[in-house]
């Protein structure tokens, strides 16, 4: 028998839960459960622990070789790092891009906290300004998305800001040349609105329109209020988006049903006043995203009033899906959570890594949804710097910079030789946006987002061998045990 | 005689070989004109533009009215129901009935709407026809104790790894050659289109009756084929994807493909796939996989210019594409082909479908000896 010490590692992530052993490899997105022995010498051998490996029995060593001949812990590396999607980029952005998003206006009514146009807050983003988009120009984004979406069977387009009703009129009249140009397709439009401006008129119109509607909402008064004021007398806006949001259900309750809210979370509040949102007879009828909010120097801080609700109430989703809690009792955040986490763990499931490969991070830059600025100039999306260098995918006039389209979905060619030895390969999320440093691609920065991004491909795995151990564990409980 | 003009619409996708074997398979029909909405970005361009292909000598506007105008018969191409297209569809037909223009219906409509067109056609004097699905025969007290129908012509399958993959161009593509050649060919499709070409359109969802009965309906109606048209060669186009594509793509699960293949086997079988499966140890085990399933392996395979995207968020549960050249699938079709023992090519080029055809005649037409069922 081959002794293991000193041999390439497998590239795996090796871990124990209390209830059991196991190992998630890398090379088949696929998670194994091994027996206590066995992972002391799968652990002995990734560490070189001579003694251990030394004093193994031989069937477990033998069992180690069982899995070896089934084709698990693999020592084999991608050998190049490139993006599937390298050698079809060009084709992708000239017949299939999936959806755009205008930058109808960079003004808002409103000046939240945590906003990354804040003046003061961001200093690598572009700042609110009286900077609108012409209908010249959406007319030219509309005609260029057009030319280059033949292969796209649902186009969309969406409206963003700042606030982007208030550049409505453009809004409308993009919408009416939209559906001109795009006869004959199933064209969708979305926006994310602070809802401030919803007038009865506005609200017949996006529910005539079909619009996906998304309104930002951070939670109750209390805490609303904190973030999201008014420019003009910093204000809370509350009151305001709740009166609106009981308008478009008394106005339009069908289309009321396709809207959703989006809450950024500040975890400095407890999760129970943060929940306390859907108590309101309409906001509770409403789809729920949430995100928590971002600072710019990751300096977001969790209460103990936030941590301990939402642990509590993640157990209690958990429990859910394995029905042995109502789901309806679970806090609506959290529900949303969990069916993020189903969603998410579904991803682990077998597919072989080939020899060229790239981490999972980077979607398809201007492909997945384009971002044209006011200007009309191109970014991967609306949530990079629009004053960064790296992140410039052309314009309307000058057509795609592919040096830059090709450098953004190539990221994981930074830090080639760290990517390909990472176990986390596959559920990488880092993409452009995390690496841009001062308008530069930085590997420096890619290495930062590392421990992030691996701690969400452990999250990943983790409820995963959760969900299994539960049912596992359930299937040999009766109720009421 | 003087070739009717037809206006086609709306065009889409799946109607390029409806276009290309119009006059072949209805001798008294010409494409006057190809018609689909200006937003489907073939304005002015050949029909080839919606996969990316080389010209196929029709040119499509989107002038609908004058389109009409300057035709005899408006055809209506079947389209998906609750789409725009389907509603251009309908929009189309309410002009050729303005204009007083004969009309082929596509399109599946509901009885009701049926009806209600064919009283207004009547009463305008215009003609009026909606190509139907063949049924299949009744089910028979006695099915369980009859034999099993085989039979005495070859049967070419043509099945699809995933929808759109030009399954159909190439069935079309196989019937015209094989009847030019002088051969009798029984040629089955569920695409309303082979109704449209004299040839038989069938539902193979119809659900009535218990999953196994409808197995011997199949069989029976294929008897009844077989023994109404004495073909040399019966080719039938499978209904779905023979398999489902992943977790989220399903399909049927390949449940008609399997039905199907309890109710005939096939003598010869073409596979129909995206782009980008080249590889032998891809097919082979592929291969004994359906022999294993449905009782053939697979002789051939077309492979697409389509390439799937399966970076599109938005549609989860359907496959997208994205068309690349097809001269460019093409030429790596053919730096591959030799790799690989299968039969592998583009049979929506007539050249390389050639070497099928002749596969074909080797083996099943003019065979030296054969194995009698």
């Amino acid at each position: 028998m081959v002794q293991q010490s000193k041999q390439p590692k497998p590239l795996i992530l090796l871990y124990k839960t209390p209830l059991g052993f196991y190992f998630y490899e890398t090379n088949r997105n696929e998670i194994v459960s091994v027996n206590e022995p066995l992972y002391n010498y799968i652990d002995a051998v990734m560490k070189d622990i001579e003694q251990e490996l030394q004093q193994t029995k031989e069937e477990v060593i033998s069992q180690y070789q069982e899995l070896v001949d089934c084709g698990y812990l693999l020592t084999n590396r991608v050998k190049e790092i490139k993006h599937p999607a390298t050698d079809n980029l060009e084709l992708f952005l000239e017949r299939k891009i999936d959806s755009i998003t205008l930058q109808v206006t960079q003004n808002c009514n409103l000046r939240c906290s945590y906003c990354v146009y804040s003046e003061s807050n961001y200093l690598s983003q572009r700042s609110h300004s009286d900077k609108r988009m012409t209908f010249e120009t959406a007319k030219k984004a509309v005609d260029f998305y057009f030319a280059h979406s033949i292969d796209t069977k649902g186009p969309n387009i969406s409206f963003y800001g700042g606030e982007p009703f208030l550049n409505l009129e453009l809004i409308q009249q993009v919408v009416e040349y939209a559906k001109k140009v795009f006869e004959g397709r199933p064209l969708t439009f979305t926006t994310t609105t602070n809802a401030t401006l919803l007038t009865n008129e506005l609200i017949d119109y996006l529910a005539e329109n079909k619009f996906n509607l998304m309104i930002s909402l951070d939670g109750p008064k209390s805490i609303h209020n904190q973030n999201r004021v008014f420019a003009a007398n910093n204000k809370g806006s509350y009151d305001t988006v709740v009166k609106n949001i009981k308008r478009l259900w008394e106005r339009q309750p069908e289309f009321a049903k396709t809207v959703s809210t989006n809450m950024v979370i500040n975890p400095e509040n407890s999760y129970e006043e943060i929940n306390s949102l859907f108590h309101d007879k309409y906001i509770k009828k409403m789809r729920a995203n949430h995100s928590i909010v971002e600072k710019e120097d990751d300096s977001v801080q969790f209460s103990s009033r936030y941590t301990n609700g939402s642990f509590y109430n993640q157990f209690l989703g958990v429990l859910s899906t394995a029905k042995r809690f109502k789901k309806e009792d679970v806090k609506r955040t959290t529900i949303e959570e969990i069916m993020n986490m189903q969603y998410q763990i579904q991803k682990i499931k077998y597919g072989v890594l080939g020899d060229t490969a790239a981490p999972g991070g980077p979607c398809i830059p201007g492909k997945m949804r384009l971002f044209i600025d006011y200007r009309g100039d191109f970014y991967p999306c609306e949530r990079v710097s629009e004053t960064s260098a790296c992140m410039h995918l052309g314009s309307l006039t000058t057509g795609f910079e592919m040096n830059n389209v090709y450098s953004v979905l190539n990221i994981g060619k930074l830090t080639e030789e760290d990517c390909k030895n990472c176990w986390a390969f596959i559920h990488c999320m880092i993409c452009g946006k995390k690496v841009d440093e001062d308008g530069e691609l930085s590997a420096e920065k890619k290495r930062k987002a590392c421990k992030e991004s691996k701690g969400m491909a452990f999250s990943k795995i983790k409820n995963k061998t959760l969900l299994f151990e539960l049912n596992k564990h359930l299937s040999n409980v009766t109720m009421g045990e | 005689m003087e070739k009717l003009r037809v206006c086609a619409v709306p065009f889409g996708t799946k109607d390029i070989p409806v276009i290309m074997n119009l006059t072949e398979f209805t001798l008294e029909y010409v494409i006057g004109a190809v018609v689909t909405p200006a937003g489907i970005g073939l304005e002015n361009k050949d029909i080839g533009v919606i996969e990316n292909r080389n010209e196929l000598g029709y040119l499509v506007t989107s002038n609908l009215e004058e389109s009409i105008r300057s035709c005899d018969i408006v055809l209506i191409l079947e389209k998906e129901a609750f789409t725009p297209l389907y509603d251009y569809g309908i929009k189309a037909m309410e002009e050729a009935i303005r204009q007083e223009k004969d009309i082929i219906c596509l399109l599946k409509l509901t009885k009701e709407t049926k009806r209600q067109y064919e009283d207004i056609c009547r009463k305008k004097n215009i003609n009026f026809r909606c190509i139907l699905p063949d049924k299949l025969p009744p089910n028979s007290p006695k099915e369980t104790t009859e034999s099993f129908y085989h039979p005495y012509a070859p049967v070419i399958i043509i099945g699809e790894l995933a929808e759109e993959v030009q399954g159909f161009e190439v069935f079309c593509n196989l019937v015209k050659r094989f009847g030019s050649q002088g051969i009798n060919v029984s040629a089955i499709a569920a695409e309303a289109a082979n109704g449209l070409f004299g040839l038989h359109t069938i539902d193979f969802s119809d659900t009535k009756g218990e999953l196994s009965s409808r197995i011997y309906r199949i069989n029976h109606y294929i008897r009844e084929i077989e023994e109404w048209e004495n073909p040399e060669l019966i080719i039938i186009k499978l209904p779905k994807p023979m398999i489902k594509f992943d977790e989220d793509v399903r399909y049927d699960f390949g449940l008609s493909a399997y039905m199907i293949a309890q109710a005939i086997s096939a003598s010869y079988f073409i596979v129909c796939s995206p782009y980008g499966f080249f590889n032998h140890e891809f097919w082979e085990p592929l291969s004994n996989n359906f022999e294993a399933k449905f009782g053939y392996g697979i002789d051939a395979i077309h492979i697409s210019n389509k390439i799937i995207d399966n970076t599109n968020e938005m549609d989860k549960d359907k496959l997208n594409f994205v068309h690349m050249p097809a001269w460019k699938a093409q030429e790596a079709i053919l730096q591959v082909a030799g790799e690989t023992s299968f039969l592998l090519g583009d049979f929506t080029d007539l050249y390389q479908l050639e070497k099928v055809a002749d596969e074909i005649n080797s083996t099943l037409l003019q065979a030296p000896y054969g194995l009698i069922q």
